[in-house]
């Protein structure tokens, strides 16, 4: 899971490169996303990864990192299981 | 006022659940961006600076419309927005739309510095003057509420100068805050939004006359997703390196650029409701977006600690907050 949540993390910034993006990298703190490149990837998380992710319950520390990105989806996913 | 304890390293005031100080007089910040130096975390700021730049023409090339204009550059006359301005226009080679939103606290010197930098650069400019500021902040001093001007101002500006990219097709704006003013990656400011915008949305409800702003408060980042989706917003200042005295320095040179003479904090805004936003944020919340801001150059290394405490200790005086209230219309009874 985590592979794929780095994937679309890379395909929506500029600023990384897959050796640089671990699972604990700070995200939105350090600089490397931001507000628009996260609402962005919104929709490839939701068709990945099958869950809905209504833009009004957007938490943007649910974004730091990979391990949050990745806390958020399955918590979004055992919702509507 | 009560003398607050700020942290030996940066500007950052002793802010009881919010801004810590250790045995050593070292803010929660502080130590935390130390981790980050170390290498526990990289950081995009401390990458080098071509890396950035070229960072920033992949995102250009990527964001470049088909339209008239490349981007649209928030300009309200201050040498931050006229600086990504000239970034624009003299070192990205864009062709863009300067957009002037004067919410009616603008400092006077700032019309002659927008008007004389599109003359020069040779700018398309739209110039727009709301009243929405003036009549919301006099309805919200009037509430009492614990409120953060200067959250709420921003938001209005983002709407506005959104609808106004819309209406021209452009995907990409380039604004004028500073590294430090990235406000995104500053959480220690979050709780600050989230409470105002909590008390934003009750104070909304007994006033209908508001009542389409009220979805913006509810969820601003969801807000701007929905309605303003292909607009992206981004600051040059965070792919070049910044010194203040050369920007003022080259503005004067190549824009004839003026300094705001009465303003807060001095030479370097262009707000006069930053008075009394200060003022009240600093009663209610202990520190505003001035404390972060200055705290985080001086953590970069571009600013001394000295220098940013000089600056947030401008004194703000009683005539300069009734000044402010006179434009508003509220009586000055509001800040007993």
């Amino acid at each position: 899971m985590k592979e794929k949540i780095k994937a679309i993390i890379l395909e929506n910034t500029e600023m990384l490169t897959a050796e640089e993006l671990t699972d604990d990298l700070q995200l939105i703190t350090s600089g490397f996303i931001d507000s628009f490149e996260i609402i962005q990837m919104i929709d490839r998380f939701e068709q990945e990864f099958h869950v809905a992710l209504p833009l009004e319950d957007i938490e943007l520390s649910d974004f730091e990192s990979v391990n949050d990105i990745e806390r958020m989806l399955l918590a979004k996913g055992e919702k509507s299981a | 006022m009560e003398q607050r304890r700020i942290c030996s390293r940066c500007a950052m005031p002793e802010t009881p659940g919010h801004i810590t100080l250790d045995a050593e007089g070292v803010c929660n910040l502080c130590r935390r961006d130390e981790n980050v130096v170390k290498g526990k975390s990289a950081s995009f700021f401390g990458m080098d600076s071509e890396r950035k730049i070229q960072a920033l023409k992949n995102k250009l090339a990527k964001r470049r419309g088909g339209g008239k204009y490349d981007c649209a550059v928030a300009v309200s006359g201050g040498k931050d927005s006229l600086m990504a301005l000239y970034i624009a226009k003299k070192e990205l080679g864009l062709n863009p739309l300067g957009i002037f939103l004067d919410n009616g606290f603008s400092i006077p010197e700032m019309y002659e510095n927008i008007q004389n930098a599109s003359d020069i650069l040779n700018v398309d400019l739209i110039m727009f003057r709301t009243n929405t500021m003036k009549n919301l902040f006099r309805v919200m001093l009037e509430s009492r509420m614990e409120l953060y001007y200067c959250r709420v101002c921003h938001l209005l500006l983002d709407k506005f100068i959104k609808d106004i990219c819309l209406q021209h097709d452009i995907h990409l704006i380039l604004g004028g805050y500073t590294k430090g003013q990235s406000y995104i990656a500053q959480d220690e400011l979050f709780w600050i939004y989230d409470l105002s915008d909590r008390n934003m949305l009750t104070l909304l409800e007994s006033h209908p006359e508001f009542a389409d702003l009220a979805e913006m408060f509810r969820n601003p980042v969801g807000y701007f997703a929905k309605h303003y989706k292909s607009i992206e917003q981004i600051s040059p200042f965070k792919y070049f390196d910044y010194d203040e005295d050369d920007i003022i320095q080259l503005l004067k040179n190549e824009l004839k650029f003026k300094v705001p003479a009465y303003s807060w904090p001095k030479n370097s805004t262009n707000c006069m409701f930053n008075f009394l936003a200060q003022y009240l944020a600093r009663k209610q919340f202990g520190y505003s977006q001035h404390e972060t801001e200055m705290s985080g150059i001086v953590r970069s290394g571009e600013m001394t600690r000295e220098c940013a405490l000089e600056t947030l200790n401008s004194p703000i005086t009683r005539a300069d907050l009734q000044n402010v209230l006179n434009i508003v219309g509220v009586s000055e009874e509001i800040l007993d």
